[in-house]
């Protein structure tokens, strides 16, 4: 099992008059270690890393619904090189919706978690082992 | 520019090609392999583009690292290069920058000869013993075709050799005297043009080229994608065909009356049901044509209700068109290893067939098949 996250730019998360829109779509199968990397940059007292849109799925599907997001995405991204290319620039709605219609167009096979997913709340998520 | 910042950084690409596209209503992908100008020249007054612009935008995507030095040059004051009508006697093969010849191959472009269609042929023009040779480096088979379909004149654009002697053109000491260094310019352009650096039509820009002179088969195709709700694309994008190649292959099956592109439209029409926002996924719908050609061949009636029940359980088991055809293609590699198979297949169309008509057998059945070469 693996996961399929978006996780919204933390300064436009606390601020959102005063920074730009922006978030990254990306996937894992390690979310402990993911999230240890980008908590790597903030204090836990200013930031917690989180996940704040979470969908599951075989390995297979996050894959493949990974390729088809950057593509779609990729108007959107702003920068390449490394560290800026999973970053998308808009409206955080825009790419929730761009996401649920690529689901249910493509009919991946991935389910929403329905809450954000940080380190504190990880046990909910049963990542089993996938055959891939 | 971010509003925090308020700093521009340095060359980064994709932000300079985002600038560059806000010139433009429509914007258009711009990638190392292609930049789209059919989906940019939908900016311009007849679709027509000024080089300028395409030149711009090849800059922006090689970025200031890949940029030749500058400079300008007017080959034409320099003088070495000409173009110029020859009679057939003046035209010479000097076979040390040459291929040998190919009839046949002469034969073939016979076959597709328009008067409009040949290129101007490359040479360079040298004197030797008081003799003025023109030896063709590039362009000998369509020069001698020329001469079989009865040219009286022959376009040629050439290297100067004996202009160059004139102006006493320093000659690399690695050469004895110039018309060396001329015959190698020659053959190293004959290998750079025709072998390092060719560059196949690919089959996307073909068919595009072919839809736009109206090529029946071409259009035909183009008019099936379209019914099903596909366009033709360079890279697999939402609603995306852009297995050209292969789609030709099944387009041109026939049914049992010759008529072309049944299997075709079906398939199609199947993985748009299906799977209404994906690009056409290559080992979906071949093996979905090959399944229902044979079941025509073998009697077998397939209701519109097989492609509902299929479609829904290939979705439920595996999800999107790729996962699918990836998790068949396993299901086929699975069984393989654990049971084996007399006759082995050979290729993903034939691997995915079989899962295809496995995977219905045993979640489905409703409807009798053709047999699995490999049954699991």
């Amino acid at each position: 099992m693996k996961l399929l996250y978006v996780k919204i730019c933390p300064f436009y998360k606390k601020h959102p008059d005063l920074y730009e829109p922006a978030c990254k779509v990306g996937i894992t199968g390690h979310p402990e270690i993911r999230l240890g990397v980008y908590q790597n940059s903030y204090s836990h007292l200013n930031h917690t890393a989180t996940f704040d849109y979470v969908w599951a799925g075989d390995t297979r599907n996050i894959n493949n619904i990974e390729k088809t997001l950057k593509t779609q995405l990729d108007m959107s991204i702003e920068k390449d090189g490394r560290g800026h290319s999973e970053w998308i620039t808009g409206s955080i709605g825009m790419v929730l919706e761009q996401i649920n219609d690529t689901i249910e167009g493509y009919r991946y096979n991935v389910t929403p978690i329905g809450e954000e997913i940080s380190i504190d709340n990880l046990n909910k998520l049963d990542l089993g082992v996938d055959k891939i | 520019m971010s509003k925090n910042t308020g700093k521009v950084g340095a060359y980064n690409r994709q932000t300079e090609i985002k600038q560059f596209l806000k010139k433009f209503e429509k914007p258009f992908d711009m990638k190392d392999d292609a930049i789209d100008t059919r989906t940019m020249a939908e900016n311009y007054p007849h679709g027509i583009i000024p080089l300028e612009d395409i030149s711009q935008a090849i800059d922006i995507v090689l970025g200031p690292n890949k940029r030749p030095k500058v400079r300008t040059f007017d080959p034409e004051l320099q003088g070495y290069l000409h173009f110029d009508w020859y009679l057939w006697d003046q035209l010479y093969l000097w076979p040390r920058f040459q291929r040998d010849v190919a009839p046949n191959h002469i034969f073939k472009i016979e076959g597709d000869w328009d008067d409009t269609c040949p290129i101007v042929p490359c040479a360079i023009r040298v004197t030797i013993d008081g003799v003025v040779y023109v030896f063709i480096w590039d362009g000998h088979h369509t020069v001698q075709n020329m001469k079989r379909q009865g040219y009286t004149k022959f376009p040629v654009w050439f290297l100067d050799v004996d202009k160059m002697i004139e102006d006493g053109v320093e000659v690399p000491e690695e050469f004895d005297d110039i018309v060396e260094f001329a015959v190698n310019k020659a053959g190293t352009n004959m290998v750079r043009i025709n072998s390092r650096n060719k560059r196949k039509l690919s089959a996307y820009d073909e068919f595009m080229i072919l839809l736009e002179v109206k090529d029946s088969a071409t259009v035909s195709m183009n008019n099936i994608l379209s019914a099903t709700g596909y366009l033709p694309k360079r890279h697999p994008v939402e609603g995306g065909f852009t297995q050209i190649k292969s789609g030709q292959t099944i387009f041109e099956m026939t049914d049992d009356y010759g008529t072309k592109g049944k299997y075709f439209k079906r398939a199609l029409a199947f993985q748009k049901r299906t799977w209404p926002m994906a690009p056409a996924e290559l080992e979906v719908w071949r093996p979905m044509a090959l399944l229902y050609k044979q079941c025509e061949i073998e009697g077998f009636t397939l209701d519109e209700q097989f492609d509902i029940e299929l479609g829904e359980k290939l979705v439920e088991l595996y999800g999107d068109p790729s996962s699918t055809q990836e998790a068949l293609k396993e299901l086929y590699y699975d069984a393989l290893h654990e049971q084996g198979f007399t006759e082995p297949r050979i290729h993903d169309q034939w691997r995915v067939y079989d899962a295809l008509i496995s995977v219905y057998k045993k979640e489905i059945g409703r409807l009798d098949l053709p047999q699995a070469q490999c049954r699991f």
